[in-house]
């Protein structure tokens, strides 16, 4: 029989996990065991519909169809998709309940934790909220480094990063300093948000980092009272994915995560003079020696009786990198 | 992971809700799953498991995880926070995840769900709150709330053997808190001392089939674990206020080693092993 001739999804789901490797793929991908697939297929049960959701990503070539059979069962739920699809957020804004926690945890939050542990808990939030079927996306907290005398600011420095699949789920390895090649550095350097609705079809329009899945790509500048600190970087392996109602939301997240910077780490824009740094490969052999010179540093205030604190010390190492970065010759198409 | 109070209950030993500990946690949380082999490490199938039960779920990581990964098994989160609980609920829904709750209970005391609710109880974590004495307590209420064949996993931990001196000593100061504090099976203070006595506890209440996987994770430098674990250490200013009310330890001096102790963790020549003990049994 013809899979595209199915009367009902039930039967499509048979046929389609009569092939063995079919059935242990998405087995794999709905998290269940084969017996349930099985019980699914003779109507002795009935999946959830983040399970119907899900299998619906399972077969993308597929898809349109089985929303013609998910119709007759479950004529409600098609109806909800089909609204989704225009309007894919239930609710365009950060939760009030998520604004409250943020701020009362910043009236008990030590300086020396505020930027890694509520940035990480602004970033864990945008990305269930940005991603919650976890199709793919980074987002990415970058910060201006200090600005060197006379030059302004002449970098990023990616410092908050988080992933769902393909990426990884912690991005640390990863991050690198960006510039006036990136969306990033587009952003800080104009104010404004930046978008890349497809890199694919649209390379050019905006700089863009194109990594290895990226497919569409956001920048949103941190700023208070018209100063930047830094930018939130958004990427979806899906194309265009940036609805609206996403960019919105993406700029709220922005907003939000002033709050974790320290008032003197905001500048004025025109105070941005971005350099182009190195590819992120270029880059890796000098971010490798960070920890060893974080080392050196802290043994040094240490052995000093100092009172520097660890980030002001991984800041001076930051700095150090930067400056050996920038000295490197471009290599041929940065 | 964590319980702690609002009302009179607090045995936690970190206030619970710091957002700086609800990240920490959910930090922790990723890093012990992932260097335990993932969410059920010890078993491939989970044929017949339909109903999970997470105590001290703390901000919910793990519950949420399971909950996405196994649409068709429903997970309850219990803790007594209700800060990690409200955290645990609001990122369930932005996740649409319809198979998954969290409840506000207090792990020490009988919990309200009706005889044989569950296919599998799993606690992580829980020595930080549990004192010796409500042990047996749990293990019968696990039990009751355990279908027959029904299986108890418990997963807990040891302080990291370190090279660094002075992380050492934190770690010591923190056991000899937790044994100040009637929170210690060691009989010194000198450890945890909960995992060697998690197969007696269990045994006690009548579990059967006992089986257990041990982990040493490798935190040393250069390893992967190495920055996770460096990022937990980072945030152990959190417990100075148990410190200062146990064993003394003020501000400054907290201040001083931790820095020292951070520094140690950052040299090359610096290893360290962390021993997680995860025991699993069944109710027959």
């Amino acid at each position: 029989m013809n899979i595209q001739n199915s009367q009902t999804w039930r039967e499509w789901l048979g046929q389609k996990i009569s092939d063995p490797q079919e059935r242990k793929r998405i087995t794999k991908a709905l998290g269940v065991v084969p017996l349930t697939l099985t019980r699914w297929v003779s109507g002795e049960a009935s999946p959830r519909k983040q399970t119907l959701y899900r299998l619906l990503d399972c077969i993308p070539e597929q898809r349109e169809y089985l929303l013609t059979l998910y119709q007759k069962e479950f004529p409600d739920m098609v109806s909800l998709i089909r609204e989704e699809e225009m309007n894919p957020l239930e609710n365009p804004v950060i939760p009030h309940s998520f604004y409250r926690r943020i701020l009362h945890t910043l009236t008990t939050t030590s300086p020396q934790l505020i930027f890694h542990a509520i940035g990480d808990l602004i970033l864990q939030e945008a990305l269930k909220q940005l991603d919650p079927d976890r199709k793919g996306m980074s987002i990415v907290v970058a910060r201006c480094m200090p600005a060197f005398p006379g030059k302004g600011v002449r970098s990023l420095r990616e410092c908050l990063a988080r992933g769902t699949a393909p990426w990884p789920e912690s991005l640390n390895q990863q991050m690198v300093f960006l510039g006036a090649e990136s969306l990033a550095g587009a952003a800080v350097s104009s104010g404004h948000i930046r978008v890349n609705q497809s890199l694919k079809k649209n390379y050019g329009q905006w700089p863009g980092y194109y990594s290895q899945w990226e497919e569409s790509a956001v920048a949103a500048p941190i700023l208070r009272s018209g100063c930047v600190a830094g930018c939130l970087s958004v990427a979806s392996a899906l194309p265009d994915y940036f609805v609206q109602q996403r960019l919105d939301l993406i700029e709220q997240y922005a907003e939000l995560l002033q709050l974790i910077f320290t008032p003197d780490e905001f500048i004025e824009i025109e105070q941005c003079h971005l350099q182009v740094m190195p590819q992120a490969s270029y880059q890796s052999d000098v971010l490798a020696t960070f920890r060893h010179r974080l080392y050196e540093f802290m043994r040094a205030n240490v052995q000093a009786k100092q009172q520097l604190s660890l980030l002001e010390i991984e800041q001076a190492v930051w700095q150090l990198l930067e400056e050996e970065l920038l000295a490197r010759p471009l290599i041929p198409g940065e | 992971m964590t319980e702690a109070s609002d009302q009179n209950q607090n045995t936690y030993v970190i206030d619970d809700k710091s957002g700086a500990e609800m990240a920490r946690l959910l930090d922790q949380d990723r890093l012990m799953t992932t260097e335990m082999g993932g969410l059920f490490p010890e078993r491939e199938d989970l044929t017949g498991i339909s109903h999970i039960l997470d105590i001290a779920c703390g901000p919910g990581g793990w519950t949420q995880e399971v909950a996405f990964a196994h649409p068709e098994i429903d997970v309850v989160g219990i803790d007594i926070s209700s800060a990690m609980i409200e955290h645990a609920r609001a990122q369930a829904k932005l996740q649409r995840l319809e198979n998954v709750r969290f409840e506000i209970m207090d792990a020490k005391k009988p919990l309200p769900f009706p005889d044989g609710s569950f296919d599998l109880i799993n606690a992580r974590l829980i020595v930080g709150f549990m004192p010796p004495s409500g042990w047996p307590a749990l293990m019968r209420e696990c039990l009751r709330l355990l279908r027959p064949g029904g299986v108890l996993r418990l997963t807990e931990g040891e302080w990291a053997w370190v090279t660094s001196p002075a992380f050492e000593r934190l770690q010591l100061l923190f056991t000899r808190a937790l044994y100040e504090s009637g929170q210690s099976f060691s009989p010194t203070g000198a450890h945890l001392g909960i995992t060697p006595v998690l197969n007696r506890i269990m045994r006690n209440a009548g579990f059967k089939h006992i089986q257990s996987k041990a982990h040493g994770v490798d935190i040393s430098s250069g390893t992967r674990a190495h920055e996770g674990y460096f990022n937990d250490a980072r945030a152990f200013s959190l417990i100075q206020p148990f410190l200062q009310k146990w064993v003394g330890t003020t501000k400054e001096e907290m201040q001083s080693l931790h820095q020292e102790a951070l520094t140690e963790m950052l040299a090359d020549d610096f290893c360290g092993l962390w021993f997680i003990y995860t025991l699993w049994g069944e109710k027959v």
